[in-house]
């Protein structure tokens, strides 16, 4: 029907021309100009219009077109942005795990993640809070963006909520946006005291029955808060509960390390005490050992004398029983001179009183005068000594006090060792000194006593010295006046088997020959 | 450095300083410091500043005043700073210009959230009065962006100084926070006010605004529309052009939201008698009964497009602008940038990326300073416009002085 209209607008055309020229009454005229101007405007119109039709598909088809390049475009972008941000995330992420890597102190951790790096993230404002043992509730460790009274003020309003803790520590990351909180007022009030308008938060793993979290949020009014977001603050939520218990682990560590140094130091200063104090005792007593000496030694010298003019028969006749008598008074303030000289010499070594006189002593001789004044004694016991000193011609000492040595040494040797036993003398040249061993075959110190012989009194528990009485201050002097000369005094002993004490001489002595 | 020839030659040098201090006071000082010694021993004549809201505003500026004494001081606060090393925020920049052969005047006015067109008056004409008789080149404004009303600012400022003659600047802001925003005229901190520079004597300035949107799709009529917001669009709800675009349930998800991403890579452009490019309108809240609200005033009647853009073109467009605003001048003293915080956003971690354009054009030694705005102006150039200026949104408003 549509496309036979024009011929009939045609037709109509051409009758209605007719009617013009043949019709002469003029409203037969007027309905021909009128069907004439009709029809011609409908046949001008339906073809120009054909032409409209094809320019507004066309048209339509374009901003057809326009709708599917924006919306490609825009997935594109989003595409994009999300990369983007996923990458440079990551990338932030990576960089603060390796700072995080080397801190060893909670404290620094946190002093790591600062505004530089909120920023990076694409984040504004960050609080990380802890629980920890000492105090309760929820402590802010690190807030960026925030003054420390404001953060401090918000730790105290996050401590008295119950809701708030349950939003920042429970099991699912937090995240807020502001315009999509409707009619929540308890979160909205919660983003407003962080002057947030955007949040997300992610608890922290941290040890048993702590708790604790991380939030960052957009101060911004047109920043969104995104699940890419959540998962990226999650993944640094692992790193910082990590980082974070083995920073403690350290710290703890650490602390014990210091607490056992602190503990040495002051066992070092006890023990430090003690010796102090006790070589304040030991001069006090070396002092008072002194004095005592002095006081005995006076009126020792006069009651031998007097035993001795008595002796001489000079008050008168001595009879048998009285000369016995008196042998044993002289015997024994003998025996009681000798050790008040002992410990004296004692005292006064050990104070630094007694000076070496260190001089070259002929060995051979030296040990020949041993053997001449021990002979009779040995002779009695039935026991032998030798003497080797194979290379030792010469030592330096001071002859006094080095014969001192030797006597102390062999008598207790001659006192130990029971009969047919040997005694056995050996000096030898070793680099840096003469060393000296005097072995016995003698009945030996119990291991008990060993580390105690050369105690100033000290008198080993045996048979031995049951019977024989000593003041225990021999070894003792004997110890002291190596020592004096520089050199060491060792002992070794077997129980039942033998004694033998090793001492040195340095060469350097010679050194100080006069 | 200042290359002594340049003060010998007495052309006009400027120094940049920037600052992230945390103490507001610190900060200010610290960026005044820095700008000032970037002068060699030139005095200053002027000083422009823009800072993060986040600062005690009088403390920041009593910073930079210990540094720059009475030298006249112009700026505020804004969504992100610009400094010659690429973009930065939660800091301040401070720029000094010595311009021995310029004339400047400073004049500002309050209550702008009760008349727009009136504190534009005001400002303008004491600024003027400061200026004096000499030459005018033109008018550095700087408005608050929370407050808006920026074409009815213009306009008030138009009716002083001539309606063709060059308004620059941009809106304050305050980090996006859209609560208060400052502006500085001298050793004041204001606010809900315009400040103004008038700029002239021998000093000249270059300007280029460019965005690098394009238009996409059928262009339709503002059949209603009253200041800021758009109520229809050939007869039907304004939404109604986002929703053929994007599908009806991503406009209902994006409603409530403050600039929402769609519309920030997708704005609105109004096309401007004799312009080429279309003023690029943000839509800043797509209200419940489809109409929109955007960051500048559309006229009812107004023809508007879909706008459509890439990273490239847009850096493309901020290169351009570079372009024409050095491209203006024989020697460049410095270059004073407002940037949309629509851009800011819309590029992201890439925000570098124009900058480093507008600074491969203007080369290495003048400073390149600025501010990201919640609105531009610039005049438009067409010869039907003949440099009369208009407010913009998401685009690059290029400022040179020099000679």
């Amino acid at each position: 029907m549509k496309s036979l209209r024009p011929y009939l607008a045609v037709v109509v055309i051409l009758l209605s021309a007719i009617g013009l020229i043949w019709l002469s009454d003029l409203a037969g005229q007027m309905v021909c100009v009128l069907a004439l101007a009709t029809a011609t405007a409908y046949l001008f119109l339906s073809t120009g219009g054909a032409e409209l039709d094809k320019l507004r598909g066309a048209y339509q088809a374009l901003d057809e077109q326009a709708k599917l390049i924006v919306k490609t475009d825009m997935e594109l972008s989003r595409a994009q942005e999300d990369l983007d941000r996923k990458v440079q995330g990551l990338y932030t992420l990576h960089e603060l795990g390796h700072r995080l890597r080397s801190t060893v102190s909670v404290e620094d951790l946190f002093r790591k993640i600062d505004a530089a790096f909120l920023d990076q993230l694409g984040f504004d404002k960050g609080v990380i809070a802890l629980s920890d043992g000492a105090r309760p509730g929820l402590h802010v460790r690190a807030a960026i963006g925030y003054e420390p009274e404001a953060a401090a003020a918000w730790q105290e309003r996050l401590n008295a909520s119950a809701a708030w803790q349950a939003l920042v520590c429970g099991k699912d990351i937090l995240v807020l946006n502001r315009d999509e909180l409707g009619t929540d007022q308890a979160r909205a009030e919660f983003l407003q005291s962080l002057q947030l308008n955007t949040a997300i938060a992610v608890p922290l793993a941290v040890a048993e029955g702590g708790r604790g979290f991380i939030l960052v949020g957009h101060e911004g009014a047109f920043a969104r808060a995104l699940p890419n977001d959540a998962e990226l603050l999650s993944i640094l939520a692992n790193q910082l509960s990590i980082a974070i218990e083995n920073a403690k682990l350290y710290e703890e560590l650490w602390a014990e390390r210091h607490s056992l140094e602190l503990k040495v130091q002051e066992r070092t200063r006890q023990l430090q005490e003690a010796n102090e104090s006790l070589q304040r005792m030991n001069e006090a007593k070396s002092d008072f050992v002194n004095a005592v000496a002095h006081e005995l030694r006076t009126p020792l010298t006069s009651i031998k004398g007097y035993a001795a003019i008595l002796s001489s028969g000079q008050l008168g006749p001595v009879t048998s029983e009285q000369a016995e008598r008196l042998n044993r008074i002289n015997k024994h303030t003998n025996g009681l001179s000798d050790m008040v000289d002992n410990l004296l010499d004692v005292a006064r070594i050990e104070a630094g009183r007694v000076i070496m006189k260190i001089q070259p002593i002929a060995v051979a001789e030296l040990l020949r005068n041993l053997q001449d004044i021990l002979h009779p004694v040995l002779q009695e016991k039935r026991v032998r000594l030798t003497v080797d000193a194979a290379g030792v011609e010469t030592c330096w000492a001071d002859a006094v006090q080095l014969e001192r040595v030797f006597m102390n040494l062999l008598s207790n040797a001659v006192k130990y060792t029971p009969a047919e036993g040997r005694i056995t003398v050996t000096m030898r040249q070793e680099p840096g000194a003469i060393v000296t061993r005097v072995s016995d075959t003698g009945s030996g110190i119990a291991p008990k006593d060993v580390p105690r012989i050369f105690d100033e009194f000290y008198r080993a528990d045996n048979t031995v010295n049951e019977r024989l009485k000593g003041t225990g201050l021999g070894l003792s002097l004997v110890k002291r006046i190596i020592e004096a000369h520089g050199g060491t005094i060792q002992v070794a002993s077997t129980l039942g088997q033998g004694t033998t004490f090793t001492f040195t001489l340095p060469l350097q002595l010679r050194e100080q020959a006069a | 450095m200042v290359p002594p020839t340049a003060v010998a030659s007495r052309l006009p040098v400027a120094g940049a300083g920037w600052s992230n201090h945390s103490d507001a006071a610190e900060a200010g000082r610290a960026a005044a410091g820095a700008a000032v010694g970037g002068l060699a021993d030139a005095p200053p004549h002027v000083v422009v500043a823009f800072a993060s809201s986040k600062y005690d505003q009088t403390a920041l500026l009593q910073g930079i005043r210990s540094v720059t004494r009475e030298v006249p001081l112009i700026g505020g606060s804004d969504a992100g700073e610009i400094t010659s090393e690429g973009p930065a925020r939660r800091s301040v920049v401070v720029v000094a210009l010595h311009a021995p052969q310029g004339s400047f005047g400073i004049g500002s006015a309050g209550a702008l959230d009760r008349d727009q067109r009136l504190a534009g008056q005001t400002a303008a004409r004491a600024a003027l009065l400061r200026h004096g008789g000499t030459k005018r080149t033109a008018f550095l404004m700087v408005s608050d962006g929370v407050v808006g009303g920026g074409q009815d600012v213009i306009r008030g400022a138009q009716e002083v100084l001539g309606t063709s003659f060059p308004i620059v600047g941009g809106s304050a802001g305050d980090d996006l926070r859209f609560k208060c925003a400052y502006q500085y005229c001298n050793e004041q901190v204001l606010t809900r006010s315009v400040v103004g520079l008038l700029i002239g004597g021998a000093l000249r300035v270059g300007i280029g605004v460019h965005h690098g949107w394009l238009p996409i799709g059928q262009p339709r009529t503002a059949t209603k529309s009253l200041r800021h917001t758009l109520h229809e669009l050939d007869g039907s709800p304004a939404a109604r052009v986002y929703e053929d675009y994007f599908g009806s349930e991503l406009v209902a998800a994006t409603r409530g939201q403050l600039l929402a991403r769609m519309t920030v890579s997708y704005p609105l452009g109004m096309a401007v008698e004799g312009e080429e490019e279309l003023l690029l309108r943000n839509v800043l809240r797509i209200e419940r009964d489809g109409s929109l609200v955007c960051a500048g005033e559309i006229p009812q009647g107004s023809l508007i497009r879909l706008m459509i853009g890439t990273k490239d073109s847009a850096v493309a467009a901020a290169r351009k602008a570079a372009e024409e605003a050095a491209g203006a001048l024989q020697h460049v003293a410095c270059v004073i940038l407002f940037d949309s915080v629509a851009r800011q956003r819309l590029f992201g971690r890439d925000a570098g990326e124009e900058l480093a354009a507008v600074r491969a054009v203007v080369g290495p030694t003048a400073p390149v300073v600025g501010c990201y705005t919640y609105g531009e102006q610039a005049p438009l150039r067409s010869t039907v416009q003949v440099g009369r200026t208009y407010w913009h949104n998401e685009t690059l408003v290029v400022l040179a002085l020099g000679l």
